[in-house]
């Protein structure tokens, strides 16, 4: 049953990322300027029939819906094409990226789960408590703060001055562990490089952080009102006349009430996740496709865009259709 | 003439309440929930407490699990249980009591089961806590994560007690969500968590109100079987007085935080003393007879954050109230063989008839 719930998702994310395709397919070349001009402008003098030559070798020549055509077929065969700027499949540069954007994100997701958990639930326990007040005046402060300046502000204090942390980059060069996933910590961990694996955490925290701070304070501010509101239920009344701890009546029987609502702000804060990189990206000099795709639109690369628009897209449903899944399993009541 | 086996043979009290008082600070002032209640509850006894919404009947419940909500706090009093003050407890000893001890079914079944946990593992839960599964074994966690056999055991024993309560096939049952149960058997449940630990004392505080009627006379036999098969007490609060004409041995009537009457069933019902429970009783409904209109009690029920100090809180409802009723407190009178009222003209009326 959920079973055939989640390949009904799949196929339906399938046809969302054709038409994610489509959508951007036109879009971009409804921006004014296009990748030819770009290029030709930065090398002088040339003729029209270079530039007739340029475009007929991208194809760029042909009308639109042969183009387009002829761009879906190969989508559906797994080509992304060729990107104009730098002349190499669109797969491969999404590729070699991709992963760093899954650690940047994923750390940060974890970041924004590891401060706004407790906080949240500790928030809602001594609610007004100075406690509280002090945790909930930090999140609003979370909230407010821009991503590249809090990146700076971190940079400076952690990395120039008192120097614990990598200034930016995904690894000290020459300290990359074997590429298994893609991911450096989860790589360093399999192939069992201890040296790799500090490394890799050391230039993944400031990244994280800064990614996952208004996650934090967001979610910090989502569980202290579901765990308020969950505490005020009967079942933790019962819970509490069984004779249970404390520590179980709140982190078992209220908890697990209150990471419904959370999950259900978690899935639309993914987008951020994806959204937020390439700030941070650029601020960290991390290596993934958030700089790709800011370089590429810039440089009117048609097919790298649309690549990592689908690639977004696809993560974003993914992970929706993750966090739906893990809804079932916290609520009985729903189904897929 | 005894009404009650335990008006005759009542030794020393399971559960002794002494002047509890509960208060809620609010913007509008002190509110006395609960103000001065006296209660004795006899081994084996089924003791009802009746009244309207608001008389502070649940408060006085929760008090003895030291549940009430943290707005609320207890300002004084004593709650002995077995001679020790629970009160005084140190949080620890007071959880141990807890489930195992003296246990609790609330009044809304719905909302009170977890939804997002198993039935069966609710009631399991209630059963490892006090460690009445396997009392000689030390808890050896997590190594118990992965003994099947335990688990095993620990399943059936739940089964047992679901059996008992009366909720069919309760191996399919045991992996259901509470929203997958009916009202009643939601109830059952819930009694089957409070009855795991085999309590000597239940606290039922209107366990049949959300419930519909003929779902409401099968809890209660099953609640007076639970009684009469393992000797357990049982405080029913409710404001239903015929349910609690039918189930109770001993009653005791409260308004405005108070107790105002207390006694055997019958005394109360049949013979009462004070002009409170007298309005109660004008104010059902009677099948048989000769129809006669119904006399609800005039007025409201009282703020009870406003409430007099040196004044009886019903006397400006009450149709035989004198001056004297608003300007002093009333005495708890005894009227009959283990049954009191608190009313100024029963303590005239007596000296009255002794002078």
């Amino acid at each position: 049953m959920r079973a055939a719930r989640i390949v009904e998702r799949l196929i339906a994310t399938g046809v969302l990322m054709l038409a994610i395709a489509v959508f951007v397919f036109f879009f971009m070349r409804y921006l004014p300027g296009d990748p030819v001009d770009l290029i030709m402008g930065q090398e002088g003098n040339v003729s029209q029939e270079q530039i007739d030559l340029l475009k007929a070798q991208y194809r760029l020549d042909q009308p639109l819906h042969v183009q387009l055509g002829s761009y879906l077929s190969g989508v559906l065969q797994g080509d992304l094409g060729t990107s104009i700027v730098q002349r190499k499949p669109v797969t491969g540069l999404i590729m070699d990226r991709f992963p760093a954007t899954i650690e940047l994100a994923l750390g940060a997701l974890l970041f924004a789960l590891a401060v706004a958990l407790p906080i949240g639930t500790l928030s809602a326990y001594w609610r007004n408590s100075p406690v509280d007040r002090l945790s909930m005046a930090g999140a609003f402060v979370g909230i407010s703060m821009p991503g590249f300046w809090l990146g700076i502000v971190l940079i400076m204090l952690f990395a120039v001055r008192l120097k614990w942390l990598p200034v930016g980059g995904r690894a000290t060069i020459g300290l990359e562990p074997d590429h298994v996933t893609g991911l450096y910590v989860l790589d360093s961990i399999l192939t069992r490089n201890g040296q790799a694996l500090v490394d890799s955490l050391k230039h993944l925290v400031l990244p994280s952080v800064t990614l996952g701070a208004v996650m934090a304070a967001l979610l910090a501010r989502v569980v202290r009102s579901s765990m308020l509101e969950a505490l005020s239920q009967d079942y933790v009344r019962l819970a509490r006349a069984k004779g249970l701890h404390e520590l179980v009546v709140v982190g078992k029987h209220a908890l697990r009430n209150a990471l419904i609502p959370t999950v259900t702000i978690l899935g639309l804060e993914v987008g951020t996740l994806l959204g937020g990189n390439m700030i941070v990206e650029t601020v960290f000099s991390w290596p993934g496709i958030g700089r790709l795709v800011v370089d590429a639109i810039f440089a009117r690369d048609y097919p790298l865009v649309q690549g990592v628009v689908i690639i977004y897209a696809c993560t974003f449903a993914l992970a929706n259709l993750a966090v739906d899944i893990a809804y079932t399993y916290l609520n009985p009541k729903i189904a897929l | 003439m005894q009404t009650t086996r335990q008006a005759e043979n009542r030794g020393t009290p399971l559960l002794e309440i002494d002047d509890l008082a509960v208060q809620f600070a609010t913007r509008r002032g002190t509110v006395r929930a609960v103000d001065g209640v006296n209660l004795r509850l006899y081994e084996g006894e089924i003791l009802g407490i009746v009244g309207e919404s608001g008389s502070g009947k649940s408060m006085t419940l929760l008090s003895i699990l030291r549940l009430i909500p943290r707005q609320g706090r207890i300002a004084r009093g004593t709650i002995r249980y077995r001679g020790q003050n629970l009160l005084d407890l140190p949080m620890g000893a007071m959880r141990a009591l807890r489930g195992s001890d003296i246990a609790m079914v609330f009044q809304d079944p719905m909302t009170t089961l977890n939804p997002v946990f198993p039935v069966g593992e609710q009631i399991r839960e209630a059963l490892r806590i006090h460690g009445r599964l396997d009392p000689d074994r030390k808890r050896r966690w997590p190594h118990d994560l992965f003994d099947r056999g335990r688990l095993r055991a620990e399943r059936e024993a739940v089964v047992r007690v679901m059996q008992e309560v009366g909720i069919p096939a309760p191996e399919l049952r045991y992996r259901d969500y509470p929203h997958q149960f009916s009202g009643g058997m939601q109830q059952r449940a819930l009694i089957a968590i409070a009855l795991s630990c085999r309590p000597r004392i239940l606290l039922a505080d209107e366990p049949t109100t959300a419930l519909d009627v003929t779902i409401q006379a099968q809890i209660l036999d099953l609640m007076r079987q639970i009684n009469r098969d393992h000797g357990t007490s049982i405080i029913l609060v409710t404001h239903d007085l015929a349910v609690a004409a039918e189930f109770c041995d001993r009653i005791a009537v409260m308004y405005a935080g108070r107790i105002v009457e207390s006694g055997a069933t019958e005394e109360v019902l049949f013979r009462p003393r004070h002009p409170y429970t007298e309005g109660l009783l004008r104010s059902i409904p009677r099948l048989e007879g000769e129809r006669a209109p119904l006399e609800p009690i005039p007025g409201e029920v009282p703020d009870l954050a406003a409430l007099p100090d040196n004044a009886c809180p019903f006397a400006p409802r009450c149709h035989r109230a004198i001056p004297a009723c608003t300007a002093q407190a009333p005495p708890w009178v005894e009227v009959g063989s283990g049954h009191h009222a608190r009313c100024l003209l029963l303590d005239a009326g007596r000296r009255e008839g002794e002078a």
